[in-house]
């Protein structure tokens, strides 16, 4: 032992010489880019990450290659938070974080402590209503039945779409249901549907319903009219219309990409460039298509950034009906 | 039969066999480093196999899946470091079997113990085929919660010679996983609006240095593994073969375990290697005691946890379910190939289900097989020196721990549990129980709540939730009576001082836990941290108390038979000193990693390290450095390629 204590001085000072000596490692170069993304390995934001990766790069002056690397927390808040602080602002790094960041600040903002208008968004895959429903066995098949009996919606957590759109309605229209939060994902809560344990679940997107139609109602959607009423046309009041209105455009915006505030416009415009060339492109729509429940509809990130300024310009009593609507 | 057929067929393929193989060979590797588990290295094949066929795409996913918990004991027996969270139950009795010289005859049970559960887990997943979908229909959440209840009761028999000690260990590890942003409210708990512990404390990390650090001291002070000077042959891992064979009964039940088990999404290897582990405890047959180089404590979680790869497929294939994270990732390379989990997979898509049945069996043998074939060259490392391994191992625990998050919040975490761990090795407060406690946690707050929002109350009464309670309730009363009974002969006990300041610091941990929880929390959040905190202090005081007493009364002198028993094994020598030079060690390495990036100081660090733990020649010492950076740059970099943040001194270089 004592030998070992008698040369840990001499460690250290071959330590400092090491670094006199060792050239710097792996500085990130422009020639890579990383995608960020605000959640684990496996789930939606991840696999459309892993999708942009594989094509990107071609459409980017010098081919850079681009690795994916995820950084889950707090559905993406972590992140995002990340992005506006820490982050190298030369392009190196793009991140995909979940569309309702830019009203994070509004409905929680305690947590999100930042500002949304600095977002720098690139663009966004989906532009794609969200439903509620219920099953079959459960008897709720009219949006009378929805808004006036007792029965129980399954969501995952507080911060998800699958409890946002169920508080929404609920709030919104007065609705008797309760909501179960807690359960793992969205096949969780379907799963609980067909064991009957509850009657349904909001927040959903067109390609479950594909899935399983013969075991389901469509109770409504959230976003546009369609086929089913729109969930949110019952609220009378305008400033909750307006309120409503806002948590909805997310829906837009689905699957965004944004880079952090302080890249230049120049980069800016060469990644916001090579995304809108990207989504058009014959091999990455094949590439796209295999990621089967993914319909493909994108934003530029222009617009994008329009949309969100647009919304963002509402009053504090809109602001506030939202955090009431969601709550 | 027809479908079978078609199945190996189908499988017989040059191109899709080349693809199976290779992801055996790619999920051995992940397996035997600390650090990188399955899950990750699933993320990163997933685009590779969106060119393939699903048979050639599922040959290569579960070919890798199937094999890291065959490889990931090679670490836990040797070193004492699990390789995968699956391992760490190996670690008690494996490593002590390498200790005493045994590491060949651990390496033939272990591998034949995975090989043997791995075929039997893809059995219980085809014979599941046609009954899939009523069998997880049938269980409800609450019987979900009872499961992890029942799993949780296991700690009383792993709590050993001082239960005490042991109940309060797994509401330690309780009260860690609730750290984060609970589920229910959505409020931090304990968090402190550090961003890092929001999703709670990495459950990889809290593995590595619960079980990997602590070991490395006591191999410092030994010198070596392995005491005597004995060659490993591969006669000792003929043994261990037999050992599995003999013990067959064993064998199938734990295979039982880990596939029935391993289909309840929340239970995962870290859960039911424990379960095994404590289930084979109960009879511990001849041989050592267990925690003391029993091979049956070898045998037992490590074929429960390859049979879960198959179990956890069963609610994946029939709902979408994931039984386990690394299925969740699987359930993406379903959508890319257009399968639909539910009623097609078991009738139009029936022969790819099958393939996946015979793809996990395959892997499990030829992972098992390379495994064996490798046995001799690797209990050699058994006699390597503690001056050229110590330097090593600690490079990939505190390099893989980087790679979690990258952030110098993973060392600090890593060298804090690590401190936890060795105090715990130390005082006998078992680890085991801990980390079960840390695994289940969140799983029955969870389910709880699920289960209450869902039914109120009434899901108590429901036939399966009274069975597992009350089995769990038996379990532990059982397990208490004998307590009573061997009150007074609990064998050597730590020493009186250190443990009294921990079981104070513990209790008083367990206060303040208490009363943030009450002040601070919102009811629903507040009620399972306030419960498990409550329990913890009482435990702890209890234990402190009974350490007074007895450092008050003398008892008298310790005479020869006073072994320690069970789990707790000290460190012979200067404890202390050991487990700061570990500490010191990944400081070091932790500080040259931020400063010049993981490649040089895996460099410095080894070659330094290496020459100042004594070794005399320089050339070993740069030699194994150069392999070791060599072979962290072919795992880190290449096969899981990944960006690592700048190094501090890179940046300066830009600055300047």
């Amino acid at each position: 032992m004592s030998l070992i204590f008698g040369r840990l001085h001499a460690l250290f000072i071959a330590i400092g010489l090491a670094f006199a000596v060792c050239p710097p490692a792996q500085a990130v170069e422009l020639q890579t880019i990383t995608i960020k993304v605000g959640y684990g390995a496996g789930g939606g934001f991840d696999q459309t990450s892993r999708l942009i990766a594989r094509h990107l790069g071609r459409f980017l002056p010098g081919n850079p290659s681009i690795v994916v690397q995820n950084v889950p927390g707090g559905g993406s808040l972590k992140l995002t938070k990340m992005l506006m602080g820490s982050e190298p602002a030369d392009g190196s790094v793009i991140a995909s974080i979940s569309e309702a960041m830019f009203y994070a600040p509004i409905l929680d903002p305690e947590n999100a402590t930042f500002d949304p208008l600095a977002l720098q968004w690139l663009g966004s895959l989906v532009n794609d209503p969200a439903y509620c429903l219920t099953s079959k066995q459960s008897g709720i098949d009219t949006m009378e039945k929805f808004l006036q009996s007792d029965f129980l919606i399954g969501a995952t957590g507080k911060n998800s779409t699958t409890y946002i759109f169920a508080a929404l309605a609920k709030n919104g229209m007065k609705a008797r249901y309760k909501i179960v939060t807690g359960f793992e994902g969205t096949a969780d809560i379907e799963l609980a549907m067909q064991r009957g344990e509850i009657a349904g679940m909001c927040g959903v997107s067109s390609a479950l319903l594909r899935a399983d139609r013969a075991a389901i109602n469509i109770i409504g959607m959230f976003g546009q009219r369609g086929s089913v009423p729109r969930l949110t046309d019952g609220i009378v009041d305008p400033t909750a219309r307006q309120a409503a209105d806002l948590i909805e455009s997310a829906l837009h915006i689905h699957h965004p990409l944004v880079a952090p505030p302080g890249v230049s416009k120049e980069t800016l415009g060469v990644l916001r460039k090579a995304y809108s060339d990207m989504v058009v492109d014959p091999d990455f729509l094949t590439d796209a298509a295999k990621l089967g429940d993914l319909t493909l509809n994108p934003t530029s990130g222009e617009a994008i950034s329009q949309l969100v300024a647009q919304q963002l310009k509402a009053t504090p009593a809109v602001f506030a009906a939202a955090r009431e609507l969601v709550k | 039969m027809d479908l079978i057929l078609t199945a190996i067929a189908e499988m017989a393929q040059p191109f899709r066999m080349l693809m199976l193989i290779t992801g055996v060979f790619a999920g051995l590797v992940v397996g035997v480093v600390p650090g990188i588990g399955g899950l990750f290295a699933m993320a990163l094949l997933i685009p590779m196999t969106y060119n393939m066929d699903p048979y050639a795409a599922f040959a290569l996913l579960l070919g890798m899946g199937s094999v890291t918990t065959t490889s990931d004991t090679i670490p836990a027996i040797l070193f004492g470091v699990p390789g995968s969270v699956g391992a760490a139950a190996t670690v008690l009795d494996g490593h002590a079997m390498a200790k005493k010289g045994e590491a060949a005859r651990a390496f033939g049970a272990s591998y034949s113990a995975s090989m043997i559960g791995g075929v039997f887990g893809a059995l219980v997943l085809a014979a599941a085929i046609p009954v899939m979908r009523p069998l997880v229909l049938y269980l409800r959440t609450p019987d979900f919660f009872a499961i992890c209840a029942f799993g949780l009761s296991i700690v009383a028999i792993l709590a050993g010679s001082q239960p005490l000690k042991g109940l309060a260990a797994a509401m330690l590890g309780m009260l860690a996983s609730f750290i984060g942003i609970d589920s229910i409210a959505g409020i931090e708990r304990w968090s402190y609006g550090q961003i890092y512990l929001w999703d709670g404390l990495p459950i990889s990390l809290v593995f590595l240095g619960l079980f990997g650090l602590p070991e490395l001291a006591s191999l410092l002070m030994r010198g070596s593994i392995q005491g005597s000077a004995e060659r490993p042959t591969y006669a000792g891992m003929w043994q261990g073969i037999r050992d599995t064979l003999r013990e067959w009964p064993l064998v199938l039940r734990c295979s039982a375990i880990g596939s029935l088990l391993g289909a309840v999404p929340g239970i995962g290897i870290a859960v039911l290697d424990w379960i095994a582990y404590g289930h084979a405890s109960r009879r511990p047959g001849s041989g050592p005691k267990f925690g003391q180089g029993n091979v049956r404590g070898v045998i037992a979680p490590e074929s429960a946890n390859n049979a879960k790869e198959g179990g956890s497929l069963i609610p994946t294939i029939a709902f979408g379910v994931p039984g386990s994270a690394s299925m969740s990732i699987l359930l993406g390379a379903f959508v890319i190939h257009g399968l639909v989990p539910g009623p097609e997979m078991l009738g139009k898509n029936a022969a790819i289900t099958v393939s996946m049945v015979l793809s996990i069996a395959v892997a499990n043998i030829v992972g098992a097989v390379t495994c064996l074939v490798l046995t001799r060259p690797l209990a050699r490392i058994a006699q390597v020196s503690a001056a050229i391994l110590v330097p090593m191992v600690v490079t990939f625990i505190v390099v893989g721990a980087y790679q979690t998050n990258m952030s110098a919040f993973d060392f600090m975490l890593v060298m804090l549990v690590g401190a936890v761990g060795m105090a715990m090795k130390e005082l006998n407060w078992p680890r085991s129980a801990f980390s079960l406690g840390f695994v289940l946690g969140p799983s029955l707050e969870n389910y709880f709540f699920l289960a209450y929002q869902i039914s109120g109350w009434a899901w108590l009464k429901q036939p399966l939730v009274l069975t597992l309670l009350g089995l769990a309730a038996a379990g532990v009363i059982r397990q208490t009576v004998s307590w009573i009974k061997a009150r007074g002969n609990a064998g050597a006990l730590p020493p009186a001082l250190p443990d009294i300041v921990a079981g104070s610091a513990v209790t008083l941990l367990g206060l303040a836990a208490l009363v943030t929880a009450l002040l601070d929390f919102p009811f629903e959040a507040a009620i399972f941290p306030a419960i498990t905190a409550g329990f913890l202090v009482l435990f702890s005081l209890l234990t402190t108390i009974q350490t007074v007493l007895r450092w008050r009364r003398p008892a008298p002198a310790a005479g020869a038979d006073m072994m320690p028993v069970g789990e707790w094994q000290p460190s012979d020598g200067p404890a202390l000193k050991g487990n700061l030079t570990v500490l010191g060690l990944c400081l070091a390495l932790a500080v040259l990693v931020l400063l010049a990036g993981h490649l040089a100081a895996t460099f410095v660090f080894v070659a330094g390290g290496i020459w100042m733990l004594g070794s005399r020649s320089p050339k070993v010492a740069l030699a194994v450095a150069a392999g070791t950076t060599l072979f962290v740059y072919a795992v880190f970099d290449i096969l899981a390629s990944q960006p690592w943040p700048t190094p501090w001194l890179a940046s300066l270089w830009r600055v300047l």
